[in-house]
Protein backbone atom coordinates (compact mmCIF):
# COMPACT_ATOMS: atom_id res chain seq x y z
CA UNK A 1 0.00 0.00 0.00
CA UNK A 2 1.42 3.47 -0.91
CA UNK A 3 0.79 6.30 1.05
CA UNK A 4 -1.50 7.84 -1.55
CA UNK A 5 -3.88 5.21 -0.99
CA UNK A 6 -4.32 5.79 2.92
CA UNK A 7 -7.56 8.78 2.93
CA UNK A 8 -6.03 12.07 4.61
CA UNK A 9 -8.69 11.93 7.05
CA UNK A 10 -7.80 8.46 8.87
CA UNK A 11 -7.41 9.10 12.47
CA UNK A 12 -4.42 9.04 14.36
CA UNK A 13 -5.85 6.05 16.35
CA UNK A 14 -6.52 4.25 13.30
CA UNK A 15 -3.36 5.09 11.62
CA UNK A 16 -1.50 3.74 14.38
CA UNK A 17 -3.56 0.18 14.74
CA UNK A 18 -3.19 -0.48 10.87
CA UNK A 19 0.90 0.66 11.41
CA UNK A 20 1.14 -1.91 14.54
CA UNK A 21 -0.75 -4.69 12.61
CA UNK A 22 0.90 -4.10 9.29
CA UNK A 23 4.46 -2.49 10.04
CA UNK A 24 3.64 -0.96 6.40
CA UNK A 25 5.68 1.93 5.67
CA UNK A 26 2.84 4.17 4.14
CA UNK A 27 1.50 4.27 7.62
CA UNK A 28 4.66 5.61 8.95
CA UNK A 29 4.77 8.20 6.56
CA UNK A 30 1.20 9.93 7.40
CA UNK A 31 2.42 10.05 11.11
CA UNK A 32 6.04 11.45 9.75
CA UNK A 33 4.01 13.93 7.57
CA UNK A 34 1.61 14.90 10.07
CA UNK A 35 3.70 15.73 13.17
CA UNK A 36 7.45 15.46 12.29
CA UNK A 37 7.77 19.85 11.45
CA UNK A 38 5.86 19.89 14.85
CA UNK A 39 7.85 18.30 16.36
CA UNK A 40 10.97 20.10 14.59
CA UNK A 41 9.40 23.13 15.44
CA UNK A 42 9.54 22.58 19.76
CA UNK A 43 13.08 21.43 19.33
CA UNK A 44 14.04 24.16 17.42
CA UNK A 45 12.10 26.32 20.04
CA UNK A 46 14.13 24.83 23.19
CA UNK A 47 17.53 23.52 21.57
CA UNK A 48 18.30 27.20 19.62
CA UNK A 49 20.11 25.20 17.19
CA UNK A 50 18.91 23.79 13.80
CA UNK A 51 21.36 20.67 13.76
CA UNK A 52 20.70 19.51 17.53
CA UNK A 53 16.90 20.19 16.54
CA UNK A 54 17.12 18.15 13.04
CA UNK A 55 19.20 15.24 15.95
CA UNK A 56 16.22 15.58 18.69
CA UNK A 57 13.74 15.23 16.21
CA UNK A 58 15.19 12.07 14.43
CA UNK A 59 15.41 10.63 18.31
CA UNK A 60 12.12 11.96 19.55
CA UNK A 61 10.64 9.91 16.17
CA UNK A 62 12.66 6.83 17.07
CA UNK A 63 11.16 6.97 20.27
CA UNK A 64 7.40 7.77 19.25
CA UNK A 65 7.93 4.64 17.05
CA UNK A 66 9.65 2.03 19.41
CA UNK A 67 6.78 3.19 22.06
CA UNK A 68 3.95 3.09 19.49
CA UNK A 69 2.26 -0.06 20.99
CA UNK A 70 2.25 2.02 24.75
CA UNK A 71 -0.06 4.32 23.55
CA UNK A 72 -2.98 3.81 25.31
CA UNK A 73 -5.43 6.30 23.65
CA UNK A 74 -6.26 8.25 26.90
CA UNK A 75 -5.02 11.38 25.95
CA UNK A 76 -4.64 12.58 21.92
CA UNK A 77 -1.92 11.18 20.14
CA UNK A 78 -1.00 15.02 19.23
CA UNK A 79 -0.31 15.63 23.35
CA UNK A 80 1.19 11.93 23.65
CA UNK A 81 3.83 12.94 21.15
CA UNK A 82 4.37 16.48 22.23
CA UNK A 83 5.02 15.19 25.61
CA UNK A 84 7.61 12.78 24.65
CA UNK A 85 9.32 16.02 22.84
CA UNK A 86 9.00 18.11 25.23
CA UNK A 87 10.54 15.81 28.00
CA UNK A 88 13.05 14.75 25.54
CA UNK A 89 14.30 18.19 24.94
CA UNK A 90 14.09 18.86 28.59
CA UNK A 91 16.36 15.93 29.55
CA UNK A 92 19.14 16.51 27.11
CA UNK A 93 19.31 20.70 28.28
CA UNK A 94 19.17 18.81 31.53
CA UNK A 95 22.30 16.71 30.57
CA UNK A 96 24.49 19.62 29.25
CA UNK A 97 24.20 21.60 32.05
CA UNK A 98 25.72 24.85 30.00
CA UNK A 99 23.38 27.14 31.24
CA UNK A 100 21.60 25.80 34.75
CA UNK A 101 19.53 29.27 35.03
CA UNK A 102 17.80 28.38 32.14
CA UNK A 103 16.25 25.33 33.57
CA UNK A 104 14.96 27.26 36.61
CA UNK A 105 11.65 25.92 37.56
CA UNK A 106 10.06 27.76 40.16
CA UNK A 107 10.71 31.64 39.80
CA UNK A 108 10.58 34.10 42.89
CA UNK A 109 7.84 34.63 44.18
CA UNK A 110 7.84 38.32 44.15
CA UNK A 111 6.60 37.80 40.55
CA UNK A 112 3.19 36.64 41.64
CA UNK A 113 2.63 40.48 43.28
CA UNK A 114 2.39 41.56 39.84
CA UNK A 115 -0.23 42.13 37.59
CA UNK A 116 -1.60 39.49 35.42
CA UNK A 117 -0.72 39.70 31.91
CA UNK A 118 -3.41 39.39 29.04
CA UNK A 119 -2.86 36.90 26.75
CA UNK A 120 -3.46 39.70 23.70
CA UNK A 121 0.34 40.72 24.90
CA UNK A 122 1.94 37.69 24.03
CA UNK A 123 -0.46 36.61 20.91
CA UNK A 124 -0.03 40.20 19.25
CA UNK A 125 3.73 40.29 19.28
CA UNK A 126 5.76 40.43 16.41
CA UNK A 127 7.26 36.97 15.78
CA UNK A 128 10.33 38.34 15.35
CA UNK A 129 10.66 39.86 18.94
CA UNK A 130 8.68 36.37 20.38
CA UNK A 131 11.44 34.51 18.95
CA UNK A 132 14.02 36.42 20.49
CA UNK A 133 12.17 36.78 24.34
CA UNK A 134 11.18 32.56 24.08
CA UNK A 135 14.98 32.27 23.89
CA UNK A 136 16.12 34.48 26.84
CA UNK A 137 13.65 32.72 29.06
CA UNK A 138 14.30 29.72 30.96
CA UNK A 139 13.02 26.59 29.56
CA UNK A 140 10.22 25.15 31.10
CA UNK A 141 8.69 28.67 31.00
CA UNK A 142 8.92 28.33 27.44
CA UNK A 143 7.72 25.06 27.08
CA UNK A 144 4.50 26.06 29.28
CA UNK A 145 3.70 29.08 27.32
CA UNK A 146 4.22 26.60 24.43
CA UNK A 147 1.88 24.45 25.25
CA UNK A 148 -0.68 26.89 26.34
CA UNK A 149 -0.56 28.88 23.12
CA UNK A 150 1.64 27.05 19.87
CA UNK A 151 -0.43 23.71 20.68
CA UNK A 152 -3.76 24.93 22.87
CA UNK A 153 -3.17 22.47 25.24
CA UNK A 154 -6.42 22.41 28.00
CA UNK A 155 -4.62 23.08 31.83
CA UNK A 156 -5.35 19.53 32.32
CA UNK A 157 -3.40 18.55 28.83
CA UNK A 158 -0.39 20.52 30.24
CA UNK A 159 -1.18 18.98 34.06
CA UNK A 160 -0.52 15.51 32.75
CA UNK A 161 2.55 16.24 30.60
CA UNK A 162 3.84 18.08 33.24
CA UNK A 163 2.88 16.06 36.31
CA UNK A 164 2.03 19.26 38.17
CA UNK A 165 -1.71 19.71 39.53
CA UNK A 166 -4.38 22.06 37.52
CA UNK A 167 -3.59 24.82 39.88
CA UNK A 168 0.16 24.22 40.22
CA UNK A 169 0.61 24.44 36.16
CA UNK A 170 -2.20 27.69 35.79
CA UNK A 171 0.24 29.48 38.89
CA UNK A 172 3.21 28.16 36.47
CA UNK A 173 1.22 29.83 33.60
CA UNK A 174 1.22 33.37 34.99
CA UNK A 175 4.72 33.15 36.21
CA UNK A 176 5.93 32.15 33.03
CA UNK A 177 3.76 34.97 31.49
CA UNK A 178 5.52 37.27 34.06
CA UNK A 179 8.76 36.29 33.34
CA UNK A 180 8.49 37.07 29.32
CA UNK A 181 7.19 40.63 30.03
CA UNK A 182 9.56 41.53 32.29
CA UNK A 183 12.33 40.17 29.87
CA UNK A 184 10.75 41.53 27.10
CA UNK A 185 10.88 45.01 29.49
CA UNK A 186 14.82 44.49 29.40
CA UNK A 187 15.27 43.78 26.08
CA UNK A 188 13.02 46.49 24.69
CA UNK A 189 13.27 49.09 27.03
CA UNK A 190 12.84 51.88 24.42
CA UNK A 191 9.23 50.92 23.73
CA UNK B 1 -6.73 37.80 17.19
CA UNK B 2 -3.29 36.90 15.58
CA UNK B 3 -1.50 34.02 17.63
CA UNK B 4 2.31 35.06 17.21
CA UNK B 5 2.87 31.68 18.31
CA UNK B 6 1.11 29.84 15.67
CA UNK B 7 3.17 32.09 13.13
CA UNK B 8 6.59 30.97 15.07
CA UNK B 9 5.36 27.37 14.50
CA UNK B 10 4.87 27.94 11.14
CA UNK B 11 8.16 29.52 10.15
CA UNK B 12 10.04 26.56 11.68
CA UNK B 13 7.63 24.33 9.38
CA UNK B 14 8.99 25.97 6.56
CA UNK B 15 12.54 26.05 8.08
CA UNK B 16 12.24 21.57 8.26
CA UNK B 17 11.04 21.37 4.89
CA UNK B 18 14.86 21.28 4.15
CA UNK B 19 15.60 18.81 6.36
CA UNK B 20 12.65 16.85 6.25
CA UNK B 21 13.50 13.84 3.52
CA UNK B 22 17.14 13.69 5.12
CA UNK B 23 15.66 12.85 8.58
CA UNK B 24 13.05 10.94 7.34
CA UNK B 25 15.82 8.55 6.12
CA UNK B 26 17.26 8.32 8.78
CA UNK B 27 14.57 7.61 10.96
CA UNK B 28 13.78 4.54 8.28
CA UNK B 29 17.74 3.43 7.78
CA UNK B 30 17.34 2.98 12.18
CA UNK B 31 13.81 1.44 12.48
CA UNK B 32 14.63 -1.07 9.51
CA UNK B 33 18.21 -2.08 11.92
CA UNK B 34 16.02 -2.02 14.93
CA UNK B 35 13.87 -4.66 12.49
CA UNK B 36 16.24 -6.53 11.25
CA UNK B 37 17.71 -6.81 14.98
CA UNK B 38 13.98 -8.13 16.20
CA UNK B 39 13.47 -10.26 13.34
CA UNK B 40 16.79 -12.15 14.03
CA UNK B 41 16.37 -12.47 17.64
CA UNK B 42 12.65 -13.74 17.05
CA UNK B 43 14.15 -16.01 14.82
CA UNK B 44 17.35 -17.21 16.82
CA UNK B 45 15.93 -16.54 20.38
CA UNK B 46 14.94 -20.47 21.06
CA UNK B 47 18.15 -21.81 20.20
CA UNK B 48 19.94 -19.67 21.57
CA UNK B 49 17.79 -20.35 24.72
CA UNK B 50 17.90 -23.97 24.34
CA UNK B 51 22.07 -23.99 24.02
CA UNK B 52 21.77 -22.36 27.07
CA UNK B 53 19.71 -24.35 29.26
CA UNK B 54 21.45 -27.52 27.67
CA UNK B 55 24.83 -25.77 29.06
CA UNK B 56 23.40 -25.53 32.47
CA UNK B 57 22.41 -29.01 32.37
CA UNK B 58 18.24 -28.93 31.72
CA UNK B 59 17.07 -31.07 29.79
CA UNK B 60 16.29 -29.66 25.82
CA UNK B 61 12.74 -30.27 24.66
CA UNK B 62 12.47 -31.29 21.04
CA UNK B 63 10.70 -28.97 18.88
CA UNK B 64 8.12 -31.97 17.32
CA UNK B 65 6.53 -29.67 14.82
CA UNK B 66 9.52 -29.10 13.05
CA UNK B 67 10.43 -33.19 13.11
CA UNK B 68 7.09 -33.74 12.12
CA UNK B 69 6.69 -31.25 8.83
CA UNK B 70 9.08 -33.40 6.68
CA UNK B 71 7.01 -35.77 5.55
CA UNK B 72 10.04 -38.36 4.29
CA UNK B 73 11.38 -38.09 7.65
Amino acid sequence: MLTRDIPSTMSDEDVIKEYLATQNSAYFEILYKRYSGKIFGKCISLLKDEARAADATQEVFMKILINLSKFSGKSKFSTWIYSITYNFCIDMIRREKKNPSLLVDDIETKYDKEDDVEDVYLLEMKVKRLKIILEEIPVMDKSILLMKYQDEMSIKEISEITKKSESAVKMKIKRAKQKFRKTYKEIYKED
Amino acid sequence: MNNSFKELEKLHLEQFEKKSPEIKNQIEGEASSYKFIGDVLDLYFNKIMGVFVAMTGGDVKQDNTKKNSNPTD
